[in-house]
C-alpha cells in the first residue's frame, strides 16, 4: 500500500442540527499522519458527527475542517471529492448494495475520479488486476472464499470484512470506522479491532474509530477522545488514562449538577 | 345575549365530543364516500334489474358460455374457402403478431421509463451535506433541478392520462394504420406509468450505499449508477415484467382496430356468432400472459432469491 499520509484537523468546530441541536461544540483535535485515535463516549456524544466531518460528508456549523492543512469549506466540489477518494470509511450500517456481489462491492471502493465510462468498466468488466487486489485485500481480511457471493448471503463478520476490504480498496491515506464492532459477537470485534489497528499501522494509515468497548479502545488505540455531549472531556495518550477518567466520562449525575461541579474541558490542539 | 353564547358553547362540545369519541378523519372518510356512492348511484339511476337479460339475449349468453369447454379447432363458417390455413395456425400467427407488438411498444416504454423515471425521483438530486459550497451548484439545486423534476412529473402524467386505446384512435387518424403507430400508441402511456413507478421505486431504495460511495469520492452519476440503481434493479424488472404483460392485452385489443393482433380475430369471430373461435383466442391470450407470468417469477427467482 502507498505511503500517502494525511493528517487530520478540527479547529473550533460546533455541528448545530435543524439550527438548534447541538452535536458538536467549539471542539479541537489534531490528528497526525499514521496516527491512530480513538472516540469513545455514551451515546449521542458527537462521535458520529465527528467522523462524518473528517470524512468530508458533514459540513461544520462553525469552525473549520481540515485535511492536509486544507480547509474543508474552501474546496470545490471536485477537490473535495478528490480528498474523500484519500479517507475510506467503514460505516456502522456498512452500507453495502446487498444484492451485489462481494467483488462488486469492493470494486466500488475505487469509483472516485473514474469517468462514467472507467467505472461502468471497472464494474461490468473489471480487468484482472484489479480483481487479483480485490482477492488479495478479501484473503488479508480473511473472505477470499467469498470475492463471488452475493453480499447479502454473507454472515454479519462477513459482511463487515466486506466493508473493511472496500475501504481498503480505496486506498486511502485515512481510515475511518463508526463503532465497527456494534454488529458482531465479542471475539470478532476483538479481531475486528485488532485487524484495522495492525492494516493500519503497516500502511502508516492515519486511524480514527469510534468504540462503544471501552475495554477493546484502551487496548489497541494509543490515544483517546472522550466524547460527552460534543464536547472533548479528554484527548491523552491511552497510558494517561485511568478508570475515573472514564467514569466522569459515563457518570450520569452530572448531567444534573453542571453548575456545581462542571465537567471540565480539555482543550488540546 | 346568553343564547346564541349558549348554543354555540353547546354546539362546539357537542363535536368536540363526537369527534374525540372516535368519529375522527376515518369515519368522516367512510361517510363521505358511503355518500359519494349512493349519489353515484342515483345519479346514474341504477337499477339491478336492468342485469336480467332477455330472453334472446339469455339464448345467446348460454351458448356462448356453453362453447367455453368446447373451443374450436377448426373453423366454424360454412364455407371456407381454399388454401385458407388451418385455425391453430392463424392462432398462433395472431399470437406472435400480438406478442411483437407488445415487445416493441415495451422496449421503447422501459427505456424511457428509466431515463424519466430517473429525473422524476428525487434520489437523483439529493443534496451533498457538506458540498454545498460552490455557487454553481446552490443555483443548480435551488432552480434548475426542480424544474427539471417537475417538468418531468408534468410530462409522465399527461403521458399517462391519455389511454392507449386513445392514443391509437389518435394515431390511426393520423397516420393511418402503421404498425409503428400502434408501438407508439401503447408505448406512451407505458412510458409515463413505468416512469412514474420506476421513480418511486428508487425513492424507496436504501440510500446508505449511496452515501457511503459519496464519502469515498464517487460523482453523482456514478453514486446514482452503483450505489442506488443495483438495488432498485429487482423491483424495476419485477414491474417492468408485469407491463410487458398488461402490453400483451393492449396489443390484443389494438386488434379491435385493424391490427392483425389476437383482438382482430377475436372481433371477426364474435360477430360472426362464431363462439368455439372467440374461446380458442381467449385461451391463447390467457396462455400467452400465464407464460410470461410463469417466466418473469423464474426470472426474479434467479435474481432476488
Amino acid at each position: 500500500m502507498k505511503g500517502r499520509r494525511a493528517s487530520l484537523e478540527l479547529e473550533e468546530v460546533s455541528v448545530l442540527f435543524g439550527g438548534q441541536t447541538r452535536a458538536l461544540n467549539g471542539l479541537n483535535l489534531r490528528v497526525g499522519p499514521g496516527e491512530r485515535v480513538g472516540f469513545v463516549g455514551p451515546s449521542g456524544a458527537g462521535k458520529t458527527t465527528l467522523l462524518r466531518l473528517l470524512s468530508g460528508t458533514q459540513r461544520p456549523t462553525s469552525g473549520a475542517v481540515r485535511f492536509n492543512s486544507q480547509d474543508i469549506k474552501q474546496l470545490s466540489l471536485g477537490q473535495l471529492r478528490e480528498v474523500r477518494r484519500r479517507i475510506g470509511t467503514i460505516h456502522q450500517d456498512l452500507s453495502l448494495v446487498p444484492n451485489l456481489r462481494v467483488l462488486h462491492n469492493v470494486l466500488a471502493g475505487r469509483l472516485g475520479g473514474r469517468s462514467i465510462l472507467g467505472s461502468a468498466r471497472l464494474m461490468l468488466f473489471p480487468p484482472p488486476q484489479d480483481v487479483e487486489r480485490v482477492h488479495e485485500i478479501l484473503e488479508m481480511v480473511g473472505i477470499a472464499d467469498k470475492l463471488y457471493e452475493r453480499t447479502d448471503r454473507l454472515s454479519g463478520g462477513q459482511r463487515q470484512r466486506v466493508a473493511v476490504a472496500r475501504a481498503l480498496f480505496q486506498e486511502p491515506s485515512v481510515l475511518l470506522a463508526d463503532e465497527p464492532v456494534s454488529s458482531v459477537d465479542p471475539a470478532r470485534a476483538r479481531e475486528t479491532v485488532e485487524l484495522l489497528v495492525d492494516i493500519s499501522q503497516r500502511a502508516g494509515l492515519t486511524l480514527c474509530m469510534s468504540l462503544h468497548n471501552l475495554e477493546l479502545a484502551r487496548e489497541f488505540l494509543p490515544r483517546l477522545v472522550g466524547l460527552r455531549d460534543g464536547v472533548a472531556i479528554f484527548d491523552r495518550p491511552t497510558d494517561r488514562l485511568d478508570d475515573r477518567d472514564f467514569y466522569s466520562l459515563y457518570e450520569l449525575e452530572n448531567r444534573e449538577s453542571t453548575d456545581v461541579a462542571p465537567i471540565p474541558r480539555f482543550r488540546v490542539v | 345575549m346568553w343564547l346564541p353564547s349558549l348554543a354555540s358553547v353547546w354546539s362546539e362540545s357537542a363535536w368536540l365530543r363526537a369527534w374525540r369519541s372516535g368519529i375522527g378523519w376515518r369515519g368522516l372518510v367512510i361517510g363521505a364516500l358511503a355518500v359519494a356512492g349512493l349519489w353515484a348511484a342515483v345519479v346514474l339511476d341504477l337499477d339491478p334489474r336492468d342485469l336480467v337479460p332477455g330472453p334472446g339475449g339469455l339464448a345467446q349468453g348460454k351458448e356462448f358460455l356453453s362453447r367455453a369447454f368446447k373451443p374450436a379447432l377448426t373453423y366454424e363458417a360454412d364455407f371456407v374457402p381454399e388454401g385458407t390455413q388451418p385455425l391453430p395456425f392463424k392462432v398462433l400467427k395472431a399470437v406472435r403478431t400480438t406478442v411483437i407488438f407488445a415487445a416493441a411498444a415495451i422496449s421503447l416504454a422501459v427505456l424511457g421509463g428509466l431515463i424519466l423515471g430517473s429525473l422524476a425521483s428525487t434520489a437523483w438530486w439529493f443534496e451533498d451535506p457538506a458540498g454545498g459550497s460552490t455557487r454553481l451548484r446552490r443555483v443548480f439545486l435551488r432552480s434548475v433541478a426542480p424544474v427539471v423534476y417537475g417538468g418531468t412529473r408534468v410530462l409522465i402524467s399527461l403521458m399517462r392520462s391519455v389511454h392507449e386505446l386513445l392514443w391509437a384512435v389518435l394515431f390511426l387518424a393520423a397516420f393511418g394504420l402503421s404498425n409503428f403507430a400502434a408501438v407508439i400508441a401503447i408505448a406512451i402511456p407505458y412510458t409515463g406509468t413505468l416512469a412514474k413507478v420506476f421513480a418511486e421505486i428508487l425513492d424507496e431504495s436504501p440510500r446508505e450505499a449511496a452515501a457511503a460511495l459519496r464519502a469515498a469520492g464517487a460523482s453523482p452519476a456514478q453514486v446514482f449508477l452503483f450505489g442506488l440503481l443495483p438495488q432498485a434493479l429487482p423491483d424495476i424488472s419485477a414491474y417492468a415484467f408485469y407491463r410487458f404483460e398488461c402490453a400483451l392485452r393492449s396489443s390484443a385489443v389494438l386488434g379491435f382496430f385493424g391490427y392483425p393482433t389476437l383482438g382482430y380475430y377475436l372481433a371477426a369471430s364474435f360477430e360472426n356468432l362464431h363462439f368455439g373461435e372467440v374461446w380458442t383466442y381467449l385461451y391463447a391470450l390467457i396462455a400467452l400472459v400465464l407464460v410470461v407470468d410463469w417466466w418473469s417469477g423464474a426470472l426474479r427467482r434467479r435474481f432476488v432469491a
